[in-house]
């Protein structure tokens, strides 16, 4: 879009939105799963899954925000939990007094959860299930800030976020390193215990925006071998922070059998991100640019 | 181990009647349901509950609600303590008869393998991805699961037509072995959402309860639940071992099979609807025989009544007590259960049994 154009947009949205009159906001929402919601001025949301929660901060409007689950704690705040995603208990979400549930596809899909779908849709609560946020990268990410927006009846405040995924996945172009290093996730929970993180899910989009290559030869989660580090050789390990964090920082993460058998254990070329990596949320650019300055540092 | 006989114990008050008992028991089973549909993360009060239950036959309400707890208290609360309650009852009856068949009371239903061979199947189901029941996937496969194991430690155990109990014993550590290394196998090979799954299942949890799943599961756990104490003069028999039995004129072999059968499909069900829960099968039993002694015609439908009754406050507690959230139901009935049953333990000792 021109920039005249832009400001234009702007313009009219910011009068349709002085216009619109509180409390007349409605909209008929199609969920993920078919079903479809009809909303008017949600304002006791229960937010499953940390990237509705921050998605939602990021439309300013957190103060309806009055449940979530273990994961929902970025940004940093005191919104109950109502326990662990792969399992939701009903009658707690009900507790909250929800006028709607928000939850994403991947969360609501796990086997304890179908049900709860069901039993929250009985007792008359609706629910509004969301794309899955474990793939489909940051187009994934803006389609559910969009049905977010929907819902909230804010549509400038989707568009300028969505304006600065972009501006910042520029910078983050910009900074790539100049040669591409071949990359490796590990999802480490301690000394002797780490995965590899498969090229489905965030972290295989995160390494790519940073201007890497996810060497990592399958889909999933996968337990991590010596032999199998060693052979794949990566140029640079990622971890999550508390993963790294739980093996003692980087002197820990290169005692790792193999760690020290590859160029990137050999350069000491481990970096941390955020734990909310797998959940693909609107930081996702950010950490990216990061991660590409790193690199791009690094990398020459 | 073996329990005496009430005549030769010593210095103990006189027993109550099994009317008393069993009178008691019910009405405790009838308070633990009154307190359970009453209580909850979301608050209905006793007079509500009451309108609610009442409001489909017409009665004027004694207390205003409004429809969402209408719709917990009949979606989801009821429900789920009905499940409760027959879960509860059909893992403790379950335990009392196999204390009686081993005549050891430390057999429990994860004993015979059911409950692993239970674990196999769900591993299966949820890293094969087998979905073709949809939502009722992983119970049915869990059931399926338990009543193979139970079928294939029965038949092991079978010697010239009869069913040998201590190579029953000895064939389910084995199928247990087996089991265990097959789940072992497809953790390794589960995804991270597959093993949280797998976590959770395995940890127990009454939160899935809905009319259809209480439905799938009443029929079989009933069958059980009644069907069991009918063996009692059988099991009572059995406690003068096999042959003394048979002399009684009790069909060992058929009882054995009968018993066998309702114990894998009352627990095999219980185990496909609220996954693994432990020490309700093997405490409820041990507490009832202190109480009211090893007649098996009182000791069963005893269990099944204190086992429905610990296992709907267990989950009462399980949905209260970190309230919104939910604590894992086995996670409390083994806190609970297991130093209890240490405390069994310590005063059988100090009995000088």
């Amino acid at each position: 879009m021109r920039p005249t154009h832009t400001t234009l947009t702007r313009a009219a949205l910011t009068l349709s939105l002085l216009l619109a009159a509180p409390g007349a906001h409605a909209a008929t929402i199609r969920g993920a799963d078919g079903v479809s919601v009809s909303v008017s001025n949600p304002r006791r949301v229960v937010a499953l899954n940390a990237t509705t929660v921050e998605l939602i901060y990021r439309l300013g409007k957190q103060g309806t925000i009055v449940g979530t689950d273990v994961t929902g704690t970025y940004p940093p705040n005191r919104i109950p939990s109502v326990g662990h995603w792969a399992q939701l208990p009903a009658e707690g979400i009900i507790a909250l007094k929800p006028d709607l549930v928000i939850g994403t596809a991947d969360n609501l899909a796990m086997p304890a959860n179908q049900k709860v779908t069901q039993q929250l849709r009985a007792a008359g609560v609706k629910v509004l299930v969301l794309p899955a946020s474990d793939t489909g990268g940051l187009d994934g990410v803006r389609t559910r800030l969009n049905i977010l927006a929907d819902v909230y009846g804010v549509p400038g405040a989707a568009l300028a976020l969505s304006r600065s995924f972009d501006t910042t996945l520029k910078a983050a172009q910009a900074n790539r390193p100049k040669v591409t290093p071949r990359v490796l996730f590990l999802y480490a929970h301690g000394p002797g215990d780490a995965s590899i993180y498969g090229t489905d899910g965030g972290a295989d989009d995160l390494i790519t925006l940073a201007g890497g290559r996810n060497v990592a030869p399958f889909r999933d989660t996968r337990p991590l071998t010596a032999e199998a580090l060693v052979a794949l050789n990566p140029d640079a390990i990622i971890l999550l922070e508390r993963g790294l964090d739980a093996l003692g920082g980087i002197e820990g993460a290169l005692k790792l059998p193999g760690v020290m058998q590859t160029n990137a254990g050999r350069q000491r070329r481990v970096y941390a991100v955020d734990n909310s990596i797998r959940w693909i949320g609107p930081r996702l650019p950010e950490f990216a640019l990061n991660l590409a300055r790193q690199w791009n540092a690094d990398f020459r | 181990m073996e329990r005496r006989l009430p005549l030769t114990r010593r210095g103990r008050a006189a027993r109550p009647g099994a009317a008393l008992t069993l009178t008691v028991l019910t009405g405790l089973l009838a308070g633990a349901v009154i307190l359970a549909v009453g209580r909850g993360a979301l608050p209905i009060s006793p007079a509500q509950v009451l309108s609610i239950l009442l409001a489909p036959l017409g009665a004027a309400p004694l207390a205003p609600f409004d429809e969402q707890q209408a719709a917990v208290l009949w979606v989801i609360r009821l429900p789920r303590v009905l499940l409760g309650a027959l879960v509860g009852a059909g893992l403790a009856v379950a335990g009392a008869a196999l204390q009686g068949l081993f005549r050891n009371p430390l057999a429990d239903p994860g004993l015979m393998g059911i409950t692993s061979g239970a674990a196999l199947a769900a591993a299966l189901s949820v890293v094969l991805g087998l979905n073709t029941l949809g939502t009722y996937s992983l119970p049915a496969a869990a059931f399926a699961g338990s009543l193979i194991a139970t079928a294939l430690v029965s038949l092991l155990a079978q010697d010239r037509g009869r069913v040998n109990v201590t190579t029953m014993l000895l064939a389910g550590i084995a199928i247990n072995a087996l089991c265990s290394a097959g789940t072992g196998l497809m953790t390794f090979l589960a995804t991270d959402e597959q093993l949280r799954t797998l976590t959770f299942w395995n940890l127990g949890s009454l939160g899935g309860a809905t009319w259809p799943t209480v439905l799938s599961a009443l029929p079989l756990i009933l069958l059980g639940t009644v069907g069991l104490p009918l063996t009692a003069r059988a099991l009572n028999a059995l406690t003068l071992g096999e042959h003394g039995a048979a002399h009684l004129g009790v069909p060992v072999t058929r009882v054995k099979w009968l018993i066998i059968s309702l114990v894998a499909l009352s627990v095999g069900a219980g185990v496909a609807v609220a996954g693994s829960i432990g020490f309700i099968g093997l405490v409820v039993p041990h507490l009832l025989r202190l109480l009211t002694g090893p007649n098996h015609a009182t000791l069963l439908p005893a269990s099944a009544l204190l086992g429905a009754t610990l296992l709907i406050l267990a989950d009462l507690l399980a949905r209260t007590v970190a309230a919104p959230a939910e604590v894992p139901i086995g996670i409390l009935t083994a806190l609970l259960g297991a130093p209890f049953f240490l405390y069994l333990l310590r005063q059988r000792r100090a009995e000088g049994a």
